[in-house]
């Protein structure tokens, strides 16, 4: 399926994506509305990227007690139903990167939705560390992607 | 409200106290923001004559408008406070993480003023909002403590900016450092917190911006990406920042031993290819930016290693050229030590290379310097005797006060100062071929020697120069050796820079609008939008206008004259573009500066007039400047 593809080594920290997906999805700026999530190390500029991998067998469509969670047929993508959403959080503690989140008002999960296709972190990322290509899902445990990142986090917030 | 978020945060060290404000609507339409915002408070607040590094001094942080809107190259801040190094108007823009951060956390600015009794750091979580013991950071380099609070406040996605040893010993050179290596505040405004007992500001924000026309700024941010990326000017500064410069200044305009000349021959050691193809790591970039003008580096063993970010041309330009080294480890080691340091690095290499020419004329030896070789060309003792200055050890307590008053300890060295209003000179060199009124900016800047508040090439080209300036000065441009129009278009340019420097948005992007860059007319149709405070470009400059008079004022009010605004002596010679020889002719830059004066609407010592202050809606400073 079509995904984006994360390259860490070009990215700059500079976090425009985030902001751009907060824009895109809810004519807001704010942190707390992203779908992706820069961490960025100062120093030699190893920044953790998180983003939501739609994983082949993905743990937070079964964590869902309320069948919100379900992957779109035509494009592969995990897409979470809005008005189905309990709110229960149960998605947002099964996913293994982190990649779900609560809104912090409405009580929904919400997660990358690759825009319908067309993704704004991606038209937006000046130094293509973020692309979209046809990609093969995969697990968790089998993404370099997530091995990384998850080195990074490991590192940096000493978490997940 | 949109754009803004409408609140100011006062902390009082002295009191201990922390206060949140609403800033009048009308004040923000009035000064927008970062630059201009600060200027106006600091105007107001800082009584004329008070020592800069008393409590009654006060440190201000700016975001604008733009900050924390996913508008492209939005990441700059400003800081302003009253110069320890200049005594006059001391202000400084600085990139980083830090601005959008600041208004998540729901402010646009943040004013400082008292002394703590104590080492103390202000920390902003949301609203969370606190004064926190620093006694344990109190020493640290930047790095170190940057380090030590992302550990103890347990969260690697903190923000801060902070003072180093340098700031903290007051040294009339300190600066202040975010993410080790975005730094601002050149004339030593780091000695400012240092001497207020503040290390520093740590933010985390989770709120939000929101602007008034989605929909108008959805297309304006696609077009402002299209354009900045499409710049033709922009793509020299992608990957490596400033460095370009080494290659545009070696035909004659780089500043060479201590300014002695123009040319340097070992240029090619320190050009944007060398640096890239053997220690750039990585692309760095500040909030929001497109650009990635910074770059990681490395060198990975021998003497030099070390890690760093930004390799700043003005800085690295100091420790090559200036003091005559042509080794770039040994400078790019320097940069990291400076941001370590927490000193200016384009004055900290000056201050080495004044004293090194002192050294050459005999006027300091090795009993002054405690056996410290202070010969052209040896970095090494540059290096120690940047870490002198910090620590104040030795001759490097005389030299941190800067140049100008290490001038008074160092028996004829005044003739080979190179400074203007104090704080030291950045590379520019008057070489054969300069535009004179690029000599004319850095005389008249209103934090000494400084090239960012206008250097004639934002707007060369633009129709809008022949309309304000008219169609002779205009065409006087051309000619290089002309000292005529440079008046006229550095006041142009002064607005221009004052009210996008109030923005929050980068100066890359509006550097060269003949080249592509981003003009007046774009810059404010956004801010109408972001903020639903319709102002067109022409407003928009009357706005920079009023800001740059505010920081004028402040400089007159401090007692500051025409005979301020002038050249290092090295750079005054009698005919010189007559003759083909390096230099400024005297006579011909005093008529350069009759005639800024007069386009800027200021009388013959450079003081506004009455007619325009009202133009300005300035009118309560009238009396103030009036009476000096």
């Amino acid at each position: 399926m079509k995904m984006i593809k994360v390259i860490p080594e070009n990215c700059t920290g500079c976090r425009l994506c985030e902001v751009t997906c907060s824009f895109a999805h809810y004519r807001v700026s704010t942190p707390e509305l992203r779908r992706i999530h820069i961490v960025k190390e100062e120093e030699r500029g190893d920044h953790a990227v998180r983003l939501c991998i739609q994983c082949a067998d993905a743990p937070c469509i079964e964590s869902c007690p309320a069948e919100a969670l379900n992957r779109d047929e035509k494009t592969g993508v995990v897409l979470v139903d809005e008005h189905e959403c309990i709110g229960c959080g149960n998605c947002e503690d099964a996913c293994p990167i982190g990649a779900v989140y609560m809104h912090p008002e409405d009580d929904v999960a919400i997660k990358c939705d690759l825009c319908g296709g067309d993704p704004e972190c991606v038209q937006i990322c000046a130094r293509e560390a973020l692309r979209v290509e046809e990609m093969e899902l995969t697990d968790p445990s089998k993404n370099l992607f997530l091995e990384k990142t998850s080195e990074q986090l490991r590192n940096l917030i000493g978490g997940n | 409200m949109y754009g803004w978020i409408g609140k100011r945060l006062r902390v009082d060290l002295t009191e201990g106290t922390i206060i949140k404000e609403d800033i009048p609507e009308k004040e923000l339409k009035q000064y927008i923001g970062g630059l201009g915002l600060n200027a106006k408070v600091l105007f107001d607040e800082v009584k004329a004559g008070i020592d800069p590094l008393g409590p009654e001094n006060v440190f201000i942080i700016g975001t604008g408008p733009y900050n924390g809107t996913c508008l492209p190259c939005s990441g700059r801040w400003s800081i302003t406070t009253k110069s320890p190094l200049t005594g006059g108007y001391g202000d400084g823009s600085i990139g980083g993480d830090l601005a959008a951060e600041l208004k998540f956390a729901g402010l646009d600015q943040v004013v400082i003023s008292g002394k703590s009794s104590k080492p103390v750091y202000l920390y902003i979580n949301d609203d969370e909002i606190e004064l926190r013991d620093a006694s344990h950071l109190w020493g640290k380099d930047t790095w170190e403590t940057h380090y030590q609070l992302i550990e103890e406040l347990d969260d690697p996605e903190i923000k801060s900016a902070v003072i180093g040893p340098a700031g903290e010993n007051l040294i009339r050179t300190a600066i202040l450092v975010s993410g080790l290596c975005r730094t601002a505040g050149r004339g030593g405004l780091g000695a400012v917190l240092g001497s207020k007992n503040m290390k520093g500001v740590v933010v985390r924000g989770r709120g939000s911006v929101k602007v008034s026309d989605n929909d108008e700024f959805d297309r304006i941010r696609r077009s402002f990406y299209k354009k900045i990326m499409e710049s033709v000017h922009i793509q020299s500064e992608k990957d490596t920042g400033t460095l370009w410069l080494t290659r545009a200044t070696s035909p004659g305009f780089l500043c060479t031993r201590n300014a002695q000349q123009g040319f340097f021959d070992d240029w090619k050691n320190f050009t944007a290819e060398v640096f890239k193809e053997n220690w750039a790591t990585k692309n760095e970039a500040c909030f929001g930016c497109i650009i990635s003008c910074g770059s990681y580096y490395e060198i990975k063993e021998g003497p030099y290693a070390c890690t760093g970010k930004s390799p700043e041309f003005g800085v690295i330009a100091k420790y090559m050229a200036m003091i005559g080294n042509d080794n770039l480890e040994a400078a790019l080691y320097a940069l990291t030590l400076c941001n370590k340091l927490g000193i200016d690095g384009i004055s900290a290499g000056g201050i080495v290379a004044f004293a090194m020419e002192a050294w050459e004329k005999g006027l300091i030896t090795a009993d002054d310097t405690d056996q410290l070789d202070l010969s052209w060309g040896n970095a090494d003792s540059a290096i120690e005797l940047t870490r002198r200055m910090a620590y104040r050890e030795g001759l490097g307590d005389i030299l941190a006060e800067g140049s100008q008053i290490a001038a008074e300890h160092i028996k004829g060295s005044k003739d080979f100062l190179i400074v203007a209003k104090g704080l030291e000179w950045i590379s520019a060199f008057p070489g054969i071929g300069i535009d004179k009124g690029r000599m004319l900016a850095l005389a008249t800047c209103t934090r000494g020697c400084d090239h960012l508040k206008g250097y004639m090439a934002e707007l060369v080209g633009h129709p809008v120069v022949e309309k304000m300036i008219g169609a002779e000065h205009t065409k006087a441009l051309e000619d290089v050796k002309s000292y005529e129009g440079r008046g006229a278009m550095l006041a142009l340019e002064n607005r221009f820079r004052a009210a996008t420097d109030s923005l929050g948005l980068c100066w890359f992007p509006t550097e060269m609008t003949a080249l592509g860059d981003l003009e007046h007319d774009d810059l404010s149709e956004v801010l109408s939008v972001i903020t639903g405070n319709q102002i067109d470009g022409d407003q928009f400059l009357k706005i920079g206008e009023r800001v740059h008079n505010l920081q004028k004022a402040f400089n007159i009010r401090e007692g500051i004259k025409r005979s301020d605004d002038t050249l290092p002596r090295r750079f005054f010679v009698e005919k010189a573009d007559e003759k083909e020889i390096p230099g400024i002719d005297p006579v011909r830059f005093q008529k350069m500066l009759d005639d800024y004066y007069r386009f800027s609407g200021w009388d013959n010592e450079g003081v506004p007039t009455r007619s325009k202050l009202d133009e300005l809606g300035l009118a309560f400073i009238a009396e103030e400047i009036e009476a000096k």
